[in-house]
Formats: C-alpha cells, structure tokens, sequence
C-alpha cells in the first residue's frame, strides 16, 4: 500500500460502497441524493486517479479530468432539479418518505 | 528532528506566522481606523481617549471582548456553535495565502489561485449561515436565511467578474493580473471593460463580506445583530475579524484587477526598481547559512509591498467611504439588483471581453508564457 | 513513506470516515456537514494526483456551490416534523443495506486485486507512469494544467460540452418551473417566505 494512485482507486471503491449503504438503509429523500452525489464522486475519483495513471509522454491527454469535469456538470444540473422537486414536495407535505412518494401512479 | 525543519519548512512557518499576526494587528487598527474615519464624516471625533489620538484602543478593546462572559445558549447545537465563527476566520486567513502582496512575496503559488479564492469566499458564508443555525433562536436564524440566499446570489456576479482579467490575461494566476498593464501587447482599450468590472466587482464584494449598502444578515434595525446575536466574547470577535480580513482580500483582489498590482510602473520608469536586488535579511556573519537565504527578502520586494499596502490602503478606505455614505438596501431591492442588474450587466462585460479578446488578442503576462504558448500551438498542430 | 504519501493517507482516513459518519449521523444537517469534509479531503486529494484544475473545481462547485445548496433546503425547508421521518426505521432496510454493501465491496476487492492480472501488462496497477523524461519544458502540457485540459475540452471534446451547456440551460428552466410557488405569482418564493417569517416575528414582537 505504497502507491497513491493504486490507493486512490481503492479509496473510490470504498466510497461508492458507503453511498450505496446510504442509499440502501435510508429513507429521506434528500440523504438518499447525498448519497448518490457520494458515488458519483467516488466514479470521479477513480476517473482522476486512471488518468493520472495513464498520463505519459506517448499520451499526453488528460481525458479521464474531462470525464470527470463533465460528471460535475450533470451533478449541478442534478442537484438543481432534484432539489427543486424536493421544495415542492416539502410545501405539500411534512412527511416525506421515499417509499411513499407515488403518488404521481395512482 | 532536524530534517523536518528544512529551510523551506522554516520559511513557510516564518511567513505563515508574520502573516497571520499582520493580519490580526491590521484587523485591530482597521476597526479603530473605520471608526476614526466614519466619526470625520459624521463630523465627530471618534475614540480618541486611550492612548494619544486613541491608538491604543484597539488594545483596550480586545482586552475587554476577551474579559466578557462566555454565554452558550442551551439548545445552541454545540459542535457547530463552535465550529462557525472558526471556519469563518480560518478561511479569510486561508485567502490571504494565495494572494500576492509584493514581487515574489506570497505564501502559495497555485496556478488556479483565482478559482481557490471563489471558493474559500464561500467557504467563509459557511461560517455565517451555520451561525445562525446552531444558535437555535429566531433572530439568528432570520440573519443566517438572508446571509444565505444573498451569498448565494451574489457570489455568481462575484465569480462572472473575475472572468474579464481571467480572460483578458489567459491565465488563472493573480499574479499575472497586475502583470497585465506591463505586458508588451498590452492595449488600452481594454480599459473598456476593466473599469466597469472592477465598480461591479466591488459592488459584490460588498454584498459578499456583508458590509454596509448590503449588511442585511446583520440589520440591527430589524432582526437585533442577525447571524451572531447569540454570540458572546471572543467567539463574536472572530465574526467581526473574518469580515474585515475578507474586506481587506476583496481590496487586495482589486488592486491586482485594476490597479496594477504591486508595480508602481509609469511607462517610462518603474519606481520599484530603485530599491534594487540587495537582499534584506540576515548578514552572513549570523551564520544561518540556508535559513538565511530562504529567510531573506530582496529590497525590491520590500519596495513591490510597500506600493501593494498603499494602494491597498486606498481602497480600503473607499470601502469605509461607502459605509459611510450609503443608507441598507430593503431586502427585495437586494435581490432585483443581484439578479436583475448585477448579474445581466456582468454577462454583457463577458461578452463584450470575449469579443475584445477574440481582436486584439489576448495579454500574456511574460515572455516566458507566450513562449510557452507558442510551443503548446506547435504540438497541437503536430498532432492534428 | 514520504510526506505526499502520508498525506494521501490522511485524507484518505478523513474522507472515508466522514462518508461513513454522513450515513450514520441522526441529524440532517451534520450529514451535510460530514459530506462537506469528505469533498474537501477529494480537492486534497486530486491536488495530491496532480489534477489542480479538478481540485478547485470540486472546490467551488461541489463544496462551495451544491452543498450550500443542500444546507439551504435542509437547514430552512425541513421542519422538525419532517426531521423526524428520516431515521431509517425498517430493521429489514438495515439487514439488506449492509448485506448489499458487504457483496458490492467483494465485488469491487476481487475486481481490483485482479485488475493487473487480467489487463495488458502496461498497465498493471500500482506503477505511477510518470518518469521523469515525460516532464517536457512547458508547463502548460504537465498533467493538470488549466491551458492543456481547456485545449483539449474545447477542441476534441466540443461536443459534450455544448450538450453539457444545454443540459445546465435545461435543468435551470426546469428547477425554476417546479420550484415555483403558485400563490405568489411573479414573486420569487425565496421573498415570499421570507416575508412570511419576517411577519411572523412582527406579530411576535408585537404580542
């Protein structure tokens, strides 16, 4: 456990697994999107760590920062609608609970 | 031990340390100064008790603030009650490291230094809307909800603005905005858009750090002292202290977009170079040996300072001029101007920039840079 | 162990921590708070993989713009009452949660701990490729610089950046129409609120 770049990947794995537990165990609406915005940081940081790996002088590109630098746009235009459908759902009720909010199917 | 007290080490530690007890002294004159100042206009006299001309009371008043009893409310979410006004003071501290105050004197060089300094802005507001929360009491909270959505508004014009010199220089180093007027291609004509941007630029940094046209988060008027009303002693010092570290930073970022940085340069004589390359430090004889080298600082660099703090001087003093001049915006006229005004006006001076940019060129900084650029263009056109 | 590596760990300790006290914390707002440090240790971090442009984007973006955001809607629009609905209750959420996890990290450990052995040898894992001779004299194409990831970003990859751009203009007009409130036509619901909360306080201080 030496390598930096070898860590960071493992570092990633780790994170997206602790998102997806947050996912999993929790009910609000709003941690449930925290938690995703932790796994995408996570596949960000597998992105930065690979390109660092594979940056040399036959290959001076740094496509995989790019990825990444485009991954944070759609999270900000993400975060901007989900929370917004969030607010609205807050002004109709004070329970908001994951599992019941379906009410668009019935 | 020896070897993690490197020279390097030992100079970072020495600068970071001068800068932070320059920082507190000049946080400690400036609310004696900004009082003095406001009093002449309001044709009073201000603190003039302790001390001759009342120099000391900067001494008298921390002396007292730190006598004061501590009072924590009871339902205050403790952890964060403490943790605001902290994160509030360490990241107007944090600024300060990026920004140059003199030829190569600066504590950092970070190639994005200008993004870094957006977002250490931000970081601060953290401080003043966790504030309000934890506090757990209505007035507090009132003021952290408008520190909030104001800082949110108007970081984006803050942010907008900086992209003119951003663009007009080609690079994200502070360093290279001040460098901008004594770069050979420079043109006037972008004084066009230079001149507009800094006014708005100014205008939101107001609205940034709080102060007076936009002191909305603490309208005494209205919601007792906003943020901080359930403060008390030192921890309500600090808010005071981060707000005018960050007016003093805003100023600094000015004096590099408009003002020409740390050069005292008229065209036909550079009236820093006079001082020389003799280094100021400590003489051989002291047997510091590297230490003493990387201790040192040459004379022009002293000159290069001493130009930065005066003209930073300069604005620090139109900041207390504004305070002193203008009555708080109504909240709804806050945010018509942010959104309304501000933000479609900064957009306009982009695109205005770009176009300018997109003829004259733009202006690199040094001859090394535009070397660099030339050899960047050379790969790109191998490869394609 | 030299001093980057040290650092490395650090904030590798740090973030994961805070990740894991993100999940667990009862109070929303510490949540946000934890997630908060985790995205300061990422800009620690990809300054430590020589992506300084990455770093400050994380920066600005993520900790200084969309996590401000997220402490807004929940420090201001979830009432205690909704606050008390978020801990998660079903025993069974927990059981398949941790069971999921467990399965998800054996999945992502077996597929690391082969990564060099199934890929081209060039690329086994673990060996930063960096050497010295890749450093050419111009700073501008060392891995990071804002001048080389512009360069590349709006030549070669125009096109997803266009469509990220519409995609912004999307999500702005989108979060606009569904946030807004209805009784206040033409107002934006921020001043509507606080409106109301300042007459609440008025009635307050008049009673």
């Amino acid at each position: 456990m030496t390598d930096m770049v070898a860590n960071s990947v493992w570092l990633a794995g780790l994170l997206f697994a602790i998102g997806t537990l947050g996912v999993m165990i929790h009910r609000h609406p709003v941690i449930i999107f925290m938690c995703i915005e932790l796994m995408l940081n996570a596949a960000n940081l597998s992105l930065v760590a690979f390109n660092r790996q594979h940056f040399s002088h036959a290959w001076r590109t740094m496509d995989g920062q790019i990825y990444a630098f485009l991954i944070i746009v759609i999270a900000a235009a993400e975060v901007a609608v989900g929370l917004a459908i969030i607010v609205a759902l807050f002004k109709h009720r004070t329970r908001v609970d994951i599992d019941e909010i379906n009410f668009l199917r019935r | 031990m020896a070897e993690i007290f490197t020279p390097e080490i030992v100079n970072l530690l020495v600068r970071g340390g001068l800068l932070i007890f320059v920082l507190l002294t000049t946080f400690a004159y400036l609310t004696y100064t900004e009082r003095r100042v406001l009093s002449f206009f309001q044709w009073r006299l201000g603190p003039n008790r302790v001390g001759p001309l009342g120099l000391l009371q900067p001494l008298a008043d921390g002396v007292k603030t730190a006598l004061k009893q501590e009072m924590v409310p009871r339902k205050a979410d403790k952890v964060l009650y403490f943790l605001a006004p902290t994160l509030t003071l360490s990241a107007s501290f944090t600024t300060f490291a990026l920004i140059p105050v003199g030829e190569r004197v600066q504590m950092s060089s970070v190639p994005v230094a200008i993004l870094f300094f957006l977002g250490l802005s931000s970081m601060a507001a953290y401080g003043l809307i966790l504030a309000g929360w934890s506090s757990q009491s209505k007035y507090p909270f009132l003021g952290s909800l408008r520190t909030c959505a104001q800082v949110i508004s108007y970081e984006l014009a803050l942010g907008l603005c900086l992209l003119v010199p951003i663009l007009i220089t080609g690079s994200l180093n502070i360093n290279d905005f001040g460098n901008m007027y004594r770069a050979e291609n420079w043109n006037w004509i972008y004084l066009i858009v230079l001149l507009p941007t800094t006014v708005l630029f100014l205008i939101s940094s107001l609205a940034e750090t709080g102060r007076t046209p936009f002191d909305l988060p603490e309208c005494e008027a209205e919601i007792v002292a906003g943020y901080h009303t359930e403060y008390s002693s030192m921890k309500y010092a600090m808010f005071p202290m981060g707000e005018y570290i960050a007016m003093v930073a805003m100023s600094a970022m000015v004096v590099h977009m408009l003002l020409g940085g740390y050069h005292l340069d008229l065209g036909f004589v550079d009236l820093t170079y006079w001082a020389g390359d003799w280094k100021l430090g400590p003489p051989e004889s002291w047997g510091w040996g590297a230490y003493g080298d990387a201790l040192s600082l040459t004379a022009h660099g002293f000159a290069t300072t001493m130009t930065f703090i005066v003209k930073l001087c300069a604005l620090i003093f139109t900041f207390m001029w504004i305070r002193a001049t203008f009555p708080r915006l109504r909240y709804d006229q806050l945010m018509r101007f942010g959104w309304k005004w501000l933000l479609p006006a900064t957009l306009v001076l982009i695109f205005v920039t770009a176009a300018l940019v997109g003829y004259f060129g733009p202006v690199h900084g040094t001859g090394a840079d535009t070397a660099a650029q030339a050899a960047m263009e050379v790969t790109l056109n191998a490869r394609h | 162990m030299d001093g980057q590596l040290l650092a490395w760990w650090m904030l590798a300790i740090v973030g994961s921590l805070s990740a894991v006290m993100m999940v667990l914390s009862r109070n929303p707002v510490h949540s946000v708070l934890y997630l908060v440090a985790n995205f300061l240790t990422l800009v620690g971090i990809y300054f430590l993989l020589s992506a300084p442009m990455m770093a400050v984007v994380q920066f600005v973006v993520y900790a200084g713009a969309i996590m401000i955001l997220f402490l807004f809607v929940v420090m201001f629009f979830m009432s205690p009452e909704a606050r008390r609905w978020l801990r998660p209750e079903i025993k069974s959420q927990w059981v398949f949660g941790t069971l999921l996890t467990v399965m998800l990290l054996t999945v992502v450990y077996i597929a690391l701990s082969t990564a060099g052995r199934v890929a081209d040898p060039d690329i086994v894992m673990g060996t930063p490729t960096i050497a010295t001779s890749d450093r050419t004299a111009d700073p501008r194409q060392e891995l990071g610089h804002p001048a080389g990831l512009g360069t590349r970003m709006f030549s070669y990859h125009a096109l997803p950046f266009e469509i990220a751009g519409l995609l912004l203009l999307a999500a702005l007009l989108g979060a606009v129409l569904v946030a807004r409130d209805e009784r206040s036509e033409g107002r934006t619901h921020l001043v509507h609120e606080f409106e109301k909360a300042e007459e609440g306080v008025a009635e307050e201080v008049r009673a």
